[in-house]
C-alpha cells in the first residue's frame, strides 16, 4: 500500500507535536487519579457500544438460519417419532429412570441439608436402541425413590472438603462487617480508629482471605495517622507480600513518596 | 558445548503483571489523544482519563495479555468517551474534533507554521468519516501496524487497508492543496 508522502508525513509530524498532553499533564492526571482511588471513587460504568451495521446484519443472518434450523429439526424430529410410534407426550414426565418423575413435589424442610454426592447422582438416562423404539407406549415407571439428604459423618474428609461450614460463612460475614468498619473509619478520617479496628481484626484472625485488604488499609491508616515512617515500611511489606500489585503505587504516594508518572 | 539437560535448566520467570503507574506512564500521551480524536472536548479529556486509568485500576487484573496493553486501553477510552459524549449530537462532536486546542497561541514563526499544519490536520480529520478517521489517527499518528488496529476496531484487516488506503488519498489531496495556497500566498 502507497505511504504518505514527505510532506504528509511532516504535516503530521506537526499536529502531533501540537495536539497531546501539555507539559504537567501527566503529573497533575496521576495525582487526581491517586486521590479518586483513596477516596473510593467508582469505577465509571461502562456499557457495551452497539454493534455495528455489518455485525448487526451479521446477527440477523445467524438468528434467521437458527430459527430455520431449529423448524427443520423440530418437524423432522416429531416425523421420526411418528414413524417409530414412539410415545411423545410432554416431557414433565419423561426422564422415567432418573428421580424426576411428573410434577415435582415440594422438598421437605431439614434442619440442615448437606447434599451426599453418592445419594442424589442421577442415574444415566436410558438410552432407547432400536428395538426399545418399536415398543409403544412406554410403561409408566415405578415411582423414584427421592433423593436422600442426609447429614455428614464426621469422619467424612470429602464431606469436609466439599462443605463450607456454617461457622465459616459466619466468620466471613463478620470479618467483612470489621472491614467496612475501618473502611468507614478511613473514609471518616480517622486513621487511629481504623487502625484499631485493623488491630483487632489481626489478633482474631492473623491467617485470614482478607489478610491483604487489612494490610493495604493499615498503610492508609497509618498515613491518616500521620505514621509516615511505619506507612512506609507497611507499604514496603505489602509490596514484599504482594508483588506486582497494581496497588503498590497508590501505596508509594500513601506512604510519602513522590510518585513517578 | 552441551546444553544442559532439561531438568536442570532454570524455570523460567512467570510473567510480570504490569503495575498501574507503569500502565500510566507508558501509555498516558496514547489514553489521552485517542480521548481527545475520540471526540472530547479539550476541557474535558483529563477527567477522562482520569476515569480511564480508574477503570484499568480496578481491572488490571483481569488484563491477560492477550492483546496488547495499547489495543486494551483503547477499547476503555473509546467507551469512557462514548459515555462523555452520550446525548450530544453527532453535528457536534464533529466541531468538537475540528475546534482547535484554547491555548494554542503560537510564539514564532515556526511555531506559527506547525500549528498552522495542525489545523490543517484538524480541518481534514473533521471532514473525514468517523471509521476512517479512526483507522487513519490510530496507523499514521499512533503507529499501528495494521493488524494491531483490526484488532483493536474488531476490523477485518482488509477494511483497515481499504479505509486507511482511502484517508491516505485525501489526507494527501489536502496537504497538496495546503502547499499549493501556501506556495501561491508567498509569491504574491
Amino acid at each position: 500500500m502507497t505511504e504518505l508522502g514527505p510532506s504528509a508525513k511532516r504535516v503530521l509530524a506537526d499536529y502531533g507535536n501540537v495536539v497531546g498532553p501539555q507539559h504537567g499533564d501527566a503529573a497533575q492526571n496521576w495525582n487526581d487519579l491517586v486521590r479518586k482511588i483513596e477516596r473510593g471513587e467508582p469505577e465509571m460504568q461502562l456499557v457495551t457500544e452497539p454493534p455495528s451495521r455489518g455485525r448487526a446484519r451479521l446477527g440477523v443472518a445467524i438468528a434467521c438460519a437458527a430459527a430455520a434450523a431449529a423448524l427443520l429439526l423440530w418437524f423432522g424430529g416429531r416425523a421420526t417419532v411418528a414413524a417409530l410410534a414412539v410415545d411423545d407426550r410432554p416431557s414433565a414426565a419423561s426422564w422415567q429412570g432418573g428421580s424426576l418423575v411428573g410434577t415435582p413435589e415440594p422438598a421437605a424442610v431439614v434442619d440442615e441439608v448437606v447434599v451426599v454426592a453418592d445419594d442424589v447422582r442421577p442415574h444415566p438416562r436410558p438410552t432407547a436402541s432400536a428395538a426399545d423404539t418399536s415398543v409403544a407406549p412406554i410403561a409408566p415407571a415405578p415411582p423414584a425413590p427421592a433423593p436422600v439428604v442426609r447429614k455428614p459423618k464426621p469422619s467424612s474428609k470429602a464431606a469436609v472438603s466439599v462443605t463450607a461450614t456454617p461457622e465459616d460463612a459466619a466468620s466471613a460475614l463478620e470479618q467483612v462487617g470489621v472491614i467496612r468498619k475501618a473502611y468507614a473509619a478511613l473514609r471518616d478520617g480517622d486513621g487511629a480508629r481504623a487502625l484499631r479496628v485493623l488491630d483487632g481484626h489481626a489478633k482474631r484472625w492473623p491467617t485470614s482471605e482478607f489478610a491483604g485488604e487489612r494490610d493495604l488499609l493499615r498503610v492508609r491508616a497509618l498515613c491518616l495517622a500521620g505514621k509516615k515512617r511505619e506507612a512506609e515500611s507497611a507499604a514496603a511489606s505489602f509490596q514484599r507480600k504482594h508483588p506486582g500489585s497494581p496497588l503498590g503505587a497508590v501505596l508509594e504516594h500513601c506512604a510519602g513518596k513522590e510518585p513517578t508518572p | 558445548m552441551r546444553p544442559p539437560p532439561l531438568g536442570l535448566l532454570p524455570a523460567p520467570a512467570p510473567p510480570q503483571a504490569p503495575t498501574l503507574d507503569a500502565v500510566f506512564r507508558d501509555h498516558h500521551g496514547f489514553v489521552w489523544r485517542s480521548l481527545f480524536h475520540l471526540g472530547l472536548p479539550r476541557a474535558q479529556v483529563d477527567d477522562a482519563v482520569q476515569d480511564v486509568f480508574l477503570v484499568v485500576y480496578r481491572r488490571l487484573v483481569d488484563y491477560d495479555g492477550r492483546t496488547t496493553m495499547r489495543n486494551w486501553l483503547y477499547g476503555i477510552a473509546r467507551r469512557v468517551a462514548s459515555q462523555y459524549r452520550r446525548g450530544a449530537e453527532r453535528s457536534e462532536r464533529r466541531l468538537r474534533v475540528v475546534r482547535p486546542p484554547e491555548d494554542s497561541q503560537p510564539r514564532d514563526a515556526t511555531e506559527a507554521a506547525r500549528y498552522e499544519a495542525a489545523d490543517l490536520v484538524r480541518v481534514f480529520l473533521g471532514e473525514l468519516d468517523e471509521d476512517k478517521r479512526e483507522v487513519f489517527l490510530l496507523a499514521e499518528l499512533e503507529g499501528m501496524s495494521a493488524t494491531e488496529v483490526a484488532e483493536t476496531l474488531d476490523l477485518n484487516v482488509n477494511t483497515v487497508y481499504a479505509r486507511l488506503r482511502a484517508a491516505r488519498l485525501r489526507f494527501e489531496k489536502a496537504v497538496a492543496r495546503h502547499e499549493a495556497r501556501h506556495r501561491r500566498e508567498v509569491r504574491g
